[in-house]
C-alpha cells in the first residue's frame, strides 16, 4: 500500500492504482467498488481484475470499531488501546475472518464464517455475509448498535456489546437463551424498527443468532479489558502478549459460562402460579397495580398512560453514553447517537415488544427488563425473597394483560418449556 | 464444629500473606473555594418525597470546608496480595431508603458480608445496581420491606445504586475483600487504623470523579486519584490536609 492510501497493482505489464476504501461500514463497501477512478488499463480483463481487487481491498479495511467512548472515559493510552485490540483480534479474528477462542465451544465457526464477511454467493440459495446483509445497517458491523440507519430509529438498535438483552425468558442478570434470540429474529420486535426475519431459512436465522452471541461476547470481553487496564494497571502499563492472552482468557470464562448456562435460569412459573385469568384474578391484579406493594402506577400511571416518574431517567446504554459524553465529547465523534430518555412506557395503546403471550408478560413483570429502569417484582434468583409472590405476579399479569389486550391466557404451556434451536450446533453449514 | 472449620477455611483463604506489621493512615480532605450550588430535584407528586424534601448531596462540604463522602481505600496493583487478618463481619450492612434518599449514601461492604436493602418510607422504591463481579439487580422494594442480598465477590470500584421510581436518588456501594476502606466524615477526616505495613497503592474516590492531582507529602495523586504510600509498622501516617479545588465539582 502506498502512503497516499492507494493500492498499487501490477497487472499484466501495466500499473494502476485504486483508492483504498476507508469506510468500515458494510453497506458502503459495495458502492466503493464503482467509485474508484480509472487509470491506465490495458484490457477489459484487467479492468475486471481491478474491480475485484478494489472490492477485496475495501473489505480488507472493514474492522471492528473500538468501544471508543468507554476507552476514552477510562483514559487509556494509545499503547493500551493497541494492547486490547491485539488481544481481541487474536481471540476473535476480524469481521471477515472470525475466530473462536477455545473457551467458546457453544458456537460453530462454520456458522460464524457464513454469517461474517462481505455479502456474496457462490451457489444458488447460499448466501455468505448474512450479518452484513440483514443486520449491520442498524446494528453495525461491530454489533455496537451504531449502524448507518441507527441515527433515525427510536428506540435505537440494540448494542450487543454489554451482553444485555431485553426480551428474554431468563432471570434479570442472565443472558438470553438461544431460543430467546431466535424468537426475536423470527418475530421481530413490534413497535420498533426490528423486522421479522421469518423469510430466512431456520439455518440462516441460527447462524445470525450465533453471530450475535459472538459479537456480544467479544464486546463484553473488550469492556472487561478496558476496566482491567483502567483499574489494575499502572499509568501506561501494558503486558507481554502471552500474559495478556492468558488474562483475557480468564476474563472470558465467566462471560462464556453465563451464556452457556442461561437455559438453566429460565423463569418457570408452575401451573398453579399461572391459572387462567378470571374476574377475581384481574381484580386482585388491579389492586396490586395501584398499591404501594408493586408501585406500578407510580411510573406507568393510574390508567396505564405512562410517564409517571419524575425527572429524567435513561436505560443503561444511554446512561453510559451520557456519562461518557460529559467526560469526553470529542472521543465519540460521529459515533455518538443523540441521548434518548427512558420514561415509563404507556401500557395502553401500545404493543408488547417482547412477545404477547401471558408467559412473556409474566416474565417482564417478574424480572423487570434488563438494561432499563423497569425493576423486578419477583425474586432476584430462584428461592429468594420477592416483593410479590408468583401467584400475585400472575394476577398482575392478568390485569395488565386485560388492559394491554394480551392473548387469551395460557395458550402457552409449551412456551414454559425450555426450547432450544432445532439445529444442532455441530451441523455442517 | 462445621462452623469452626468453615471459619478456619475462610481465614486461611483470606490470609494470603502475613503482614510484616501493622500501621495506620489518616488525613483530612478539604475543599478550596466555593462549590457549585446544589441541584434542585424534581420530586414529582410523591407525597412521601414532597414531605421529606431530599436535597442534592453529591458534594457535601462541612462547615470547616471538609469534604465528606470520599472513599479512601487500599487498591493494590494487579497480582499483589494484601494481608488480611480478619474475617468479614457477620453483622449485616443496611442500605435504607429513608426520606427518598439512600442512607447511607456511601456504603462499604466486605465481600460475603450480609447486605440488607431496607425501605423505611411509606412509598415504593426500587434498588438498581449493575456490579461487575456480583451480577446486576433491579428490585422492587415495597414499604417496610427488608431484602437480604449476598454479594460474595470484591469489586474493583464503587458501584452506583439507583431508584428508578425516584430517579434523583443516588447511592454508592464498594465491596472489598479487605477492611482497608473508609469514607470521610462530615469534617473531611478519615482514618484507617489497621493497615498492613508496606508500600501500598491507595485510591481517593469521590462520586464526581477520582481526586486526581491532589498534593501529598512527596508527590501528588495520579490521574486516577491514586498514590503509593508507605505504611510503617506501629506508626500512623498522617497526610495532614489534602486540598481539593472546588471547581473540580462543577
Amino acid at each position: 500500500m502506498n502512503h497516499d492510501g492507494t493500492i498499487a497493482v501490477d497487472a499484466s505489464n501495466g500499473t494502476f492504482s485504486v483508492p483504498v476504501c476507508r469506510l468500515n461500514r458494510a453497506f458502503r463497501w459495495s458502492a466503493c467498488c464503482f467509485a474508484f477512478p480509472l487509470f491506465r488499463v490495458q484490457s477489459v480483463l484487467t479492468l475486471l481484475l481491478s474491480v475485484i481487487v478494489a472490492c477485496l481491498g475495501c473489505d480488507a479495511e472493514t474492522h471492528f470499531e473500538p468501544n471508543a467512548a468507554l476507552r476514552a472515559t477510562h483514559r487509556l493510552t494509545a499503547e493500551q488501546e493497541a494492547f486490547i485490540d491485539g488481544v481481541l483480534t487474536e481471540l476473535f479474528g476480524t469481521p471477515s475472518e472470525p475466530q473462536l477462542p477455545e473457551e467458546i465451544t457453544s458456537l460453530d465457526l462454520a456458522a460464524l464464517t457464513q454469517a461474517a464477511g462481505p455479502v456474496i454467493s457462490y451457489e444458488p440459495g447460499v448466501t455468505q455475509g448474512l450479518f452484513r446483509r440483514h443486520c449491520a445497517r442498524c446494528h453495525g458491523v461491530t454489533g455496537d448498535g451504531k449502524g448507518p440507519a441507527s441515527y433515525y430509529q427510536h428506540p435505537y438498535p440494540r448494542d450487543f456489546r454489554q451482553g444485555v438483552f431485553k426480551w428474554k425468558s431468563t432471570y434479570h442478570e442472565v443472558p438470553p437463551t438461544n431460543s430467546d434470540l431466535l424468537s426475536v429474529i423470527e418475530r421481530g420486535i413490534p413497535g420498533t424498527a426490528m423486522p421479522s426475519f421469518q423469510l430466512l431459512t431456520p439455518k440462516e436465522r441460527d447462524m445470525l443468532r450465533q453471530y450475535v452471541i459472538y459479537l456480544a461476547m467479544r464486546g463484553q470481553l473488550e469492556r472487561e479489558l478496558i476496566w482491567l487496564v483502567a483499574e489494575e494497571f499502572g499509568p501506561g502499563e501494558t503486558l507481554p502478549e502471552d500474559e495478556a492472552l492468558s488474562i483475557a482468557r480468564e476474563l472470558l470464562q465467566p462471560i462464556v459460562k453465563a451464556w452457556v448456562e442461561a437455559p438453566s435460569a429460565i423463569v418457570l412459573p408452575n401451573e398453579a402460579a399461572l391459572p387462567p385469568a378470571s374476574t377475581e384474578s384481574i381484580q386482585l391484579g388491579y389492586e396490586l397495580y395501584h398499591s404501594e406493594r408493586s408501585g406500578c402506577a407510580k411510573c406507568h400511571g393510574e390508567e396505564g398512560q405512562g410517564g409517571g416518574a419524575p425527572g429524567d431517567d435513561y436505560d443503561d446504554w444511554n446512561r453510559e453514553q451520557l456519562r461518557e459524553q460529559l467526560v469526553v465529547e470529542e472521543a465519540l465523534g460521529w459515533h455518538r447517537l443523540p441521548i434518548t430518555k427512558a420514561p415509563a412506557r404507556a401500557i395502553t395503546g401500545t404493543r408488547l415488544r417482547g412477545g404477547d403471550a401471558p408467559i412473556d408478560l409474566f416474565r417482564r413483570l417478574h424480572q423487570g427488563i434488563a438494561g432499563t429502569p423497569m425493576p423486578a417484582i419477583g425474586a432476584r434468583r430462584p428461592g429468594e425473597e420477592s416483593a410479590l409472590t408468583d401467584e400475585e405476579v400472575a394476577a398482575l399479569t392478568d390485569y395488565v394483560g386485560s388492559i394491554m389486550d394480551v392473548n387469551a391466557h395460557h395458550e402457552s404451556n409449551e412456551k414454559n418449556a425450555v426450547k432450544e434451536p432445532q439445529i444442532s450446533a455441530n451441523e455442517h453449514y | 464444629m462445621f462452623q469452626i472449620g468453615l471459619s478456619l477455611l475462610l481465614l486461611s483463604m483470606a490470609t494470603p500473606t502475613r503482614a510484616a506489621g501493622w500501621g495506620g493512615l489518616r488525613g483530612q480532605i478539604m475543599v478550596q473555594g466555593e462549590v457549585p450550588e446544589r441541584v434542585t430535584f424534581d420530586l414529582g407528586r410523591d407525597t412521601c418525597c414532597l414531605a421529606a424534601k431530599p436535597t442534592d448531596r453529591s458534594v457535601l462540604v462541612g462547615e470547616n470546608g471538609g469534604l465528606a463522602g470520599v472513599i479512601v481505600y487500599l487498591k493494590a496493583k494487579r497480582g499483589v496480595e494484601v494481608p488480611i487478618d480478619t474475617l468479614p463481619p457477620t453483622d449485616p450492612v443496611e442500605i435504607s431508603n429513608t426520606g427518598c434518599a439512600f442512607a447511607p449514601r456511601i456504603t462499604l461492604l466486605r465481600a460475603g458480608q450480609p447486605l440488607v436493602l431496607v425501605n423505611e418510607d411509606p412509598t415504593t422504591h426500587n434498588v438498581k445496581a449493575t456490579t461487575r463481579r456480583n451480577g446486576t439487580f433491579n428490585l422492587v422494594l415495597p414499604p417496610g420491606d427488608r431484602r437480604p442480598l449476598r454479594l460474595a465477590r470484591a469489586e474493583r470500584s464503587p458501584v452506583t445504586i439507583a431508584c428508578n421510581v425516584h430517579p434523583f436518588m443516588r447511592g454508592y456501594l464498594l465491596v472489598r475483600d479487605d477492611p482497608y476502606a473508609v469514607v470521610t466524615g462530615p469534617d473531611g477526616r478519615f482514618e484507617l487504623p489497621h493497615l498492613p505495613a508496606g508500600v501500598w497503592r491507595f485510591e481517593f474516590w469521590h462520586e464526581k470523579g477520582e481526586l486526581a492531582g491532589v498534593k501529598l507529602a512527596g508527590g501528588e495523586t495520579d490521574g486516577r486519584g491514586r498514590a503509593e504510600l508507605t505504611i510503617r509498622a506501629d506508626e500512623t501516617l498522617d497526610l495532614g490536609e489534602l486540598r481539593v479545588p472546588a471547581d473540580r465539582f462543577k
